[in-house]
């Protein structure tokens, strides 16, 4: 493949941007969304031409690489526009071209309210905006043209979160999405100028130049666990919680649900908020100079996987549960990257696209069907309505609860086996000697008990049992007239297609990185191979030989053995129905975690009250009230009344109309100049 | 004519730019101030032609000329003016004449 044609997969979704701003209002959502859907999918088709182009020449390729021109040249400072599909650019391409492909497919179904008419080729131009920022941060050969698509994907994120933008809080939830992002920007950027200050004479944005640079002179940014090293990657990472909600930045990502469901599908799951997994991965030979920073990556991921999962369990919003799995997965994929296992935490960002793409699809058929209801308690027993819809839903289940043999099985174990044997000094927060290791795979294991539990429930509660929306077919017959509340229906084939083929990526993307204990051949461990070039530096490393293999079997039996408790618990509990749900739960739980968990542990009241609420006061009785009202302006309006006083009152003599005094006081002017002259020489 | 050096020229050049240029400034009589005009205006051709003597080059001389060809338009413009100031106000003291005043 020549490599010139990399240059295609952005420009394709960049094209039907223009296209459909062009054609705004003219473009019917058909129109629009036909654009939009064959421009990402022909950006998918080159996508999966370079991916395959670097897997079948076994290596002999490790990139392909185009430069379109100079961007920057100052000194010895050279920035390109440059495109680059290493083994790891390729693989995000093709999750992004091709899962964002079928999500534009089913947009076309999804927004055909007739009172989105005019505003749907809005949506269309956003997300192939979106497309195309989000291939340019996986593409930029150098930090600056990944930063561009950083801040874009940002952008499309608040756009198509205030999609809706006539309702207030949908609105809001976009501007805390984009000033959430903006901290964390804010903290990559000062990442990126801090290595680039420390690199000194060697400064370099090109993520090769970098590596090259980093890899012969370590001693740079203090060499292998050195201060400078340790800010830089914290920094940089700071960004990553931003872009991909952990801890302590995650409060935007649940909001964000607000937006159009495929818009959560794409961006808020599958897509954008990958894309610090993404930049850890791509600098991983910085990551790793750091055990400390790896360490603070791998605890706070844990954490988040935990938290968030614990809120998860009691979200009666179909949205917002699939909002805190994400996070809750992300965690996850953070928790892989942080204790060094690169390829672990890239396989799960993978199937994680997958699956949960797969689940907010189906709970946007479910939401379309219902007519936009989103509360789990009106709904229940669709799958007798929803075949299609419900069939694949209960897929994209069993691969995120890791049912084995399904994709999030063969992710999530390789990341929680990495995790139990990963050597405690590369993860050294607490010290080299502190087993950080085993704590998070505690963790990290209680976690996936926990995402079995809410997600059962989430399935049980929405296609199981009796739908309680109270219109079903009787009610429907009774109601006689039945407009916009007919039973619930199987969606369009537009939309049912990407689910399916969704729901085969779910069930089969384990396939690509198969575990070296099944007797696969060269199939096993497909992406590890593959990826390993990217990784190479990074390898001298790390090690995971902290325990023995023969536990890895064992550990997994006892993960299985509780994940198969907690799916009990909630069938139990949600069908079987032993008695009054309330009283159960009331008997079961104490009250404080049941309302903690229900009310996101109050972090959004706590930051109200400790961050943005003193900002606000702060802002209002200090910055306005007297910096700018009367610092700023007093010294505007203070310079402007002292000229007008001191014209009026005391040079006004000076114009009197004559010529000749013009001409004296230019003469005396003439004079003083020559004399300066005449005496300075 | 030969003994004559360069600084007498050029102080007689000065007095004469300076008589000129204080009746200018101070004189009411708008006829007066054209003719300081021209008094300063041939002040600058005296120094012209004291130099290209000095120099021993005809630039200087061949500006004098130039200078008179403009001094004879501007009398004339500025003749003009006077006659169009009296015109206005049966008057040509510039005292009467403050209408450039804000």
């Amino acid at each position: 493949m020549n490599p010139a044609l990399l240059s295609l997969v952005p420009l394709f979704p960049l094209l039907g941007v223009i296209v459909i701003a062009l054609l705004n209002r003219r473009a019917s959502r058909l129109v629009a969304g036909g654009i939009a859907t064959a421009m990402v999918g022909l950006s998918a088709l080159v996508s999966f031409w370079t991916l395959w182009t670097l897997v079948s020449s076994h290596g002999q390729t490790p990139m392909l690489y185009t430069r379109l021109y100079q961007w920057i040249s100052v000194g010895h400072l050279h920035v390109d526009i440059a495109f680059l599909a290493d083994p790891l650019s390729a693989v995000m391409m093709c999750v992004v071209t091709g899962v964002g492909a079928l999500i534009h497919l089913y947009s076309i179904g999804y927004m055909d309210d007739p009172a989105d008419a005019d505003s749907t080729w809005r949506f269309f131009a956003y997300m192939n905006l979106f497309v195309f920022a989000m291939l340019l941060l996986v593409m930029g050969d150098n930090f600056l043209l990944m930063f561009v698509g950083w801040e874009g994907v940002g952008l499309c994120s608040y756009l198509l979160i205030g999609f809706w933008y006539t309702n207030t809080d949908f609105a809001k939830a976009g501007k805390k999405a984009f000033i959430a992002n903006r901290v964390g920007d804010f903290s990559f950027l000062l990442g990126v100028f801090m290595l680039f200050w420390a690199l000194g004479d060697q400064a370099t944005l090109t993520f090769a130049q970098l590596q090259d640079t980093l890899v012969a002179q370590p001693q740079l940014v203090g060499g292998s666990g050195g201060t400078l090293v340790t800010a830089i990657a914290l920094l940089l990472f700071g960004g990553a919680t931003g872009k991909s909600a952990q801890i302590p930045l995650f409060v935007w990502l649940p909001d964000a649900m607000a937006g159009p469901t495929p818009v959560s599908a794409l961006i808020h799951a599958a897509t954008m908020v990958t894309s610090g997994i993404y930049m850890i991965c791509r600098l991983n030979f910085l990551f790793v100079m750091s055990p400390v920073a790896m360490g603070v990556i791998a605890t706070i991921g844990a954490l988040t996987a935990f938290f968030a999962a614990t809120v998860a369990l009691t979200q009666t919003d179909i949205k917002k549960v699939l909002a805190y799995s994400t996070v809750s997965q992300l965690g996850y994929m953070f928790l892989g990257v942080g204790v060094g296992a690169f390829t672990a935490g890239t396989f799960h960002l993978i199937t994680h696209a997958f699956f949960k793409a797969l689940l907010f699809l189906g709970a946007g058929a479910v939401i379309h069907s219902l007519h936009h209801q989103q509360d789990m308690r009106h709904m229940g027993g669709l799958l007798k309505y929803m075949k299609i819809t419900g069939v694949t839903m209960i897929v994209a289940w069993l691969a995120i609860i890791g049912f084995p043999g399904f994709s999030g099985f063969f992710s999530k174990d390789e990341i929680l086996w990495l995790t139990f044997s990963a050597n405690p000094a590369q993860i050294a927060l607490f010290g080299p000697e502190f087993p950080l290791p085993k704590i998070l795979w505690i963790i990290g294991a209680v976690t996936a008990v926990l995402t079995a539990f809410y997600m059962s429930r989430l399935i049980f509660l929405t296609f199981f049992g009796d739908y309680r929306g109270g219109h079903s077919d009787a009610d429907a017959a009774a109601d006689g007239h039945g407009h916009g509340h007919a039973p619930p229906h199987e969606v369009s084939p537009l939309m049912w297609v990407p689910l399916a083929a969704l729901a085969l990526l779910a069930m089969g993307g384990g396939l690509i990185n198969l575990p070296h204990w099944l007797p696969s051949g060269e199939m096993s461990g497909g992406l590890h191979h593959f990826l390993a070039p990217v990784f190479a530096n990074s390898a001298p490393y790390l090690s995971f030989d902290g325990a023995d293999e023969s536990l890895e079997m064992p550990i997994m039996g006892i993960t299985l053995v509780m994940v198969f408790i907690a799916v009990m618990v909630p069938w139990f509990l949600y069908l079987k129905k032993p008695g009054d749900l309330d009283e159960t739960r009331r008997e079961l739980v104490p009250d404080l975690l049941y309302r903690g968990s229900l009310n996101k542990w109050w972090i959004d009241e706590l930051y109200q009250a400790a961050i943005i609420g003193p900002i606000l006061v702060g802002s209002r009785h200090f910055l306005w009230a007297i910096v700018d009202a009367q610092l700023i302006d007093g010294a505007v309006n203070g310079v402007a009344s002292a000229m007008s006083g001191l014209s009026s009152g005391y040079s006004r003599f000076i114009q009197d109309g004559r010529v000749q005094t013009y001409a004296l006081v230019l003469a005396a002017g003439a004079a003083v100049l020559v004399f300066a002259f005449a005496v300075g020489g | 004519m030969d003994q004559v050096g360069l600084y007498p020229v050029l102080f007689t050049s000065v007095a004469l730019f300076m008589i000129g240029a204080a009746g200018v400034l101070s004189r009411r009589n708008a006829l007066i101030v054209l003719m300081c005009i021209e008094l300063m205006l041939n002040s600058v051709n005296l120094a012209f032609v004291g130099f290209a003597r000095h120099l021993g080059q005809a630039d200087g001389h061949v500006f004098a000329i130039f200078v008179m060809a403009v001094a004879a338009a501007e009398a004339a413009v500025g003749l003009a003016l006077v006659i169009l100031l009296f015109r206005h106000k049966a008057s040509v003291d510039l005292e009467n004449f403050t209408m450039l005043k804000g």
